[in-house]
């Protein structure tokens, strides 16, 4: 369906060549027809071959029609008298640039690039930072996230006790509600796939204002303890899952091993305020439980979403919410240990969800506008080159009678006419580029479905189309208007070399600066992505295989999960090519652990909150985490040894300070769990464990979020650690060979041994590329309007020297005859230019440097002047334009002087 | 390009399909289609171009009855009028005339 709107856009354009009157009368049904035709054509080639042919069609029917109608009297709409000096000139002008067909298509194919790129980019940057968010009233909207020390952002921020504060000391808010995430296995047809779960307080939906597109939302009592086996599903899983059938509403599904009746299915648009490069996607919707005056305080699971009462502004919420934070920090000092880092930090969502990505995408749109720009200067220099060229023609057609006005509306018409035909042939482009952008496009970026050539956007390229033309068209017009005639009749050519020269110059030293500006910002972005790429992300990611799986009630008690994990992990270790194996609860790049409050035994005053996981025996030796110092993991660690634990190097450093950590004991936070009758237990103490060594720190969330505190205690201690139960299992495997010949016989072992149980395998290489995904996709596109900058800055130059040299000939011609040598006519050429090219140079830096100031001190978290790639960026720049310099200058010194001076 | 009062080729084409009873501009080219094999294919512009032109010459009208059932409301049927019964006959029996006289200089075989 949305393929289906973006071609009709393409064709509406093209139907926009009929007089209005057709229009009116018949655009609609044809598009009707277009699209049903389309519909019946199978096939992307088949398809693209069908819009093409389509929209030529129409463009040439509907030109057509219109120059019928300016010969026919009767013109019920009175269009073609108004316009009718207007219709004349564009098919003068049709007519004028058909004669010089290299040098329209040229002029049409550097439009046709600016207006591609910056069409493309638009696209992008409309869908994703521009249009509304999918709620109503959006700007009321806020996020927040609650800072506190040690922990990792992954975390949800916000307890239901804090809630329930928030809610009762804030007046700025209509309503305080939260989310929270997790995983679950649904088995459908026998199939079981792992799945992300939102748990949804009762007053999100409405606090969102949106509803179930099927169904209905959850009811109040479906919070409570015993009543929640409900589910919403998202609709996208209703559309592949359940093959959209509206029946699936009452339906019981498994989750887990156990039935959940679907209640409702959400629009495909729906999304949680939350920034997606989290992982994360809302599949299955599920209530969370009300607040209970026994929840744990610091069990801090949702995220915090309110909405603005009316006229409240943002401030006066942060104020308010400030202090009720404030105020229960100091009520409770044992919940909040180091006090002063506890904040509730408030954005709007719209920020939260596209925040990240606005520097990315409005460095691409400042380029693309750069490039746009230094294609209009390309095409005004040659429109003005040709003008000049064509001076004698313009003072015979004013001699003839014509008015000043007539010849500029003559002029305006052929830069409208070759600007509207770029602006197709760019839109076309676009189309093409847009069909495989949002196959680079990170799969992370939020609203990414949205991305589409739609009104929006062709009004988008037809605002630019016009006011190029407009931009590179008036400037020649008003001179061909205003030039004196009497000069170019009585020589019969145009132009004075001075005036030309310096023009040049100046194109060429604009050209230099626009393209380099671009090409810093290519520079830095890519020198970002390099830097990122060679970041060693502290473990070996090659050959690396990780099976992914998680335990449910089904494969028995719970506290034998451990020792079954071991097996698996030991029978894997076994199969044929893998060196060695180990697992842990949280996969490198993939998903991290929850922050708990660790107490210290040397300081019983103190606590510190660490990101905690589960490792196994082998697991750090088999990643390629080094071990600082003590002792990794042992098979004796079980429930029978001492409890043991590992920091990274980081935690470390941090609470033991100038001290070694290992044979310091720490104790995990009492966790508050659910018993059999869904009420909260009383937490029990957990037991001391002693740190026995210390590893490497990783860069456990992508190689472009810093290292966390992390503490490991024992898959095995689940028990004396005071940890409990782990039913996820990573088992990392070391291979030999190539991964993808252990990965089906580990998958085959894992499904054998727990049938129905979905079980994922994935390369560790996998996932350190997709959390690479956004900044590889700033860095490929600026690569190719750094490519497409270059370019055009080399034809720029090349062509203005090209058009000099011409001019010159005669001056050339006679210096050569009386003996300059040729190398010193190709190196004064050269030499005479590179001044403009080096003005433009130090003027691009210096607008870069200043773009990039201005970037920085917007907070956009942009790198800083890489010098290397600065340098890089200047002499390949430098490069570029002493070729394009050399070109012309060497066809300078071909010229013949015994021909120049018969001639003349 | 046609001067006025002959018809073109895709305009005959549009008439003859008309000639049985209203159709649809889909449903025109559907017909132009499978009549000819699929040889004479016409882009959406051409169709409506000569549309509005058969229109304003009178030859046809939009029909108020639409017979098809899978309906799309943007659509229009079109049928004859009696002038453009008329014209498409004329114009069936000038080509008639054609062909036989191109059989009688042995352009054809006799069918």
């Amino acid at each position: 369906m949305m393929r289906n709107v973006r071609a009709s856009g393409l064709y509406r354009l093209a139907l926009l060549s009929y007089p209005p009157s057709m229009r009116r009368q018949l655009g609609p049904e044809m598009v009707a027809t277009f699209e049903r035709r389309y519909l019946g054509i199978s096939g992307r080639t088949a398809r693209l071959k069908f819009v093409v042919n389509e929209c030529a069609d129409a463009f040439r029917n509907g030109l057509r029609d219109r120059w019928a109608g300016v010969a026919s009297p009767v013109d019920p709409s009175g269009f073609n008298t108004m316009f009718g000096s207007f219709t004349t000139a564009a098919w003068h002008a049709a007519r004028s640039l058909r004669r010089r067909p290299a040098m329209t298509a040229l002029i049409v194919l550097i439009l046709a690039a600016g207006i591609a790129a910056s069409t493309t980019i638009f696209s992008v940057v409309d869908a994703v930072l521009l249009r509304p968010m999918p709620y109503e009233a959006p700007e009321d909207l806020v996020v927040g996230w609650q800072s506190r020390p040690g922990a990792g952002l992954f975390n949800p921020s916000m307890s239901k006790q804090e809630m329930v504060d928030l809610r009762a000391g804030t007046q700025a808010f209509e309503s305080i509600t939260g989310f929270g995430y997790g995983s679950m296995n649904i088995n459908v047809d026998d199939v079981a796939v792992p799945m992300w779960t939102t748990y949804v307080d009762s007053a999100l939906l409405d606090t969102l204002r949106v509803q179930p597109q099927l169904g209905r939302a959850f009811l109040p009592t479906e919070h409570t303890p015993g009543n929640d086996r409900v589910v919403i599903l998202n609709g996208r899983v209703w559309r592949l899952r359940f093959d959209a059938e509206p029946e699936v509403l009452g339906r019981e599904i498994i989750l887990d091993g156990e039935a959940y009746t679907v209640v409702g299915v959400m629009p495909d648009s729906f999304q949680v305020p939350v920034d997606t490069k989290w992982p994360g996607r809302t599949s299955l919707i599920l209530p969370l439980l009300e607040p209970d005056p026994a929840d744990d305080r610091e069990n801090r699971l949702a995220y915090f979403v309110g909405r603005l009462r009316p006229g409240v502004d943002f401030d006066q919420a942060q104020r308010e919410v400030d202090a009720v934070t404030q105020e229960y920090v100091a009520r409770y000092p044992d919940a909040y240990p180091e006090a002063d880092e506890w904040r509730m930090r408030l954005r709007s969502v719209h920020d939260e969800v596209v925040g990240t990505l606005r520097p990315a995408l409005v460095l691409l749109l400042v380029a693309v506008g750069l490039i746009l720009v230094a294609a209009c200067a390309n095409v005004a220099n040659l429109l003005l080159a040709q003008s000049a060229g064509r001076r004698y023609e313009m003072a015979v057609r004013k001699a003839l009678g014509a008015s000043r006005r007539r010849v500029l509306t003559q002029q305006l018409a052929e830069s409208l006419f070759v600007g509207g035909i770029g602006g197709a042939a760019g839109l076309g482009l676009a189309y093409l580029a847009l069909e495989s952008v949002t196959g680079w496009l990170p799969s992370s970026l939020p609203r990414l479905d949205e991305v589409a050539l739609d009104g929006r956007v062709l009004l988008f390229a037809i605002a630019v189309s016009v006011a190029t033309s407009l931009l590179f068209g008036i400037v020649p017009a008003l001179r061909a208007a205003a030039a004196d005639d009497a000069e170019a009749l009585r020589t019969g050519r145009g132009g004075i070399a001075g005036d030309s020269q310096r023009r040049g110059r100046m194109v060429v030293a604009a050209e230099v600066a626009v393209a380099s500006v671009v090409l810093l910002g290519t520079g830095t972005v890519v020198g970002e992505f390099w830097q990122l790429l060679a970041t060693d992300p502290g473990l070996e990611v090659d050959r690396l295989l990780a099976v992914s799986y998680s335990l449910d009630s089904s494969h028995g008690d719970p506290d034998e999960f451990a020792a079954t994990h071991q097996a698996t992990a030991d029978e894997l270790a076994a199969l044929p090519g893998v060196e060695n194996a180990g697992m842990v609860s949280n996969s490198p790049f993939w998903t991290t652990g929850g922050a708990r409050q660790v107490d210290l035994e040397d300081r019983p005053d103190d606590s510190v909150r660490l990101v905690a996981m589960m490792a196994g025996p082998g697991y750090f030796e088999t990643a390629g985490i080094p071990l600082l110092e003590g002792r990794a993991f042992e098979v004796t660690d079980d429930d029978r040894g001492t409890p043991v634990a590992l920091l990274n190097q980081q935690a470390a450093n941090r609470v033991f300070p100038g001290e070694s950590a290992v044979g310091k004991r720490l104790r995990l936070d009492a966790i508050a769990r659910t018993g059999a009758d869904g009420r909260p237990e009383q937490p029990t103490e957990s037991p001391w464990v002693m740190v026995v060594g210390i590893v490497g720190n990783t860069l456990h969330n992508g190689v472009d979020s810093p290292p966390q505190d992390e503490f490991y205690v024992p898959y095995a201690q689940g028990r004396s650690s005071g940890w409990g139960t782990m039913s996820w299992s990573n088992t990392m495997l070391r291979v030999a060979g190539p991964p993808s010949a252990v990965a089906a016989s580990a998958r085959g072992l894992v499904e054998a041994k727990f049938p129905g149980l979905p079980v994922r395998v994935f390369t560790v290489q996998q996932r350190f590329d997709m959390s690479l995904s956004r900044p590889r996709f700033a860095a490929q596109m600026m690569g190719i309007f750094g490519l497409l900058a270059a370019a055009l800055a080399a034809f720029g130059i090349q062509s203005v020297i090209a058009y000099s040299v011409v001019q010159r000939r005669r001056e050339t011609g006679i210096r050569m005859a009386i003996g300059a040598p040729r190398e010193r006519v190709v190196r004064e050429v050269i030499n005479e230019w590179m001044t403009a090219v080096a003005i433009g140079l130090a003027a691009g830096t210096a607008a870069a440097m200043g773009l990039a100031a201005i970037a920085r001190s917007q907070l956009y978290e942009l790198g800083g002047f890489d010098p290397v790639a600065s340098a890089v960026v200047g002499a390949g720049l430098l490069l570029v334009a002493v070729g394009a310099c050399w070109l012309p200058a060497r066809r300078a010194a071909r010229i013949d002087p015994i021909e120049v001076i018969r001639t003349d | 390009m046609a001067t006025e009062g002959s018809l073109t080729t895709s305009m005959f084409h549009i008439l003859m399909s008309l000639a049985d009873r209203p159709r649809h501009g889909y449903g025109i080219l559907r017909e132009i289609e499978g009549r000819t094999d699929g040889e004479v294919r016409m882009g959406t512009g051409t169709l409506y171009s000569a549309i509005r032109r058969l229109l304003n010459k009178g030859v046809i009208r939009e029909s108020s009855s639409r017979p098809d059932t899978d309906d799309d409301e943007r659509r229009v049927y079109y049928e004859l009028t009696d002038e453009g019964l008329a014209a498409a006959r004329g114009e069936a029996r000038r080509l008639g005339l054609l062909v036989a006289q191109a059989r009688s200089k042995q352009l054809l075989p006799r069918g």
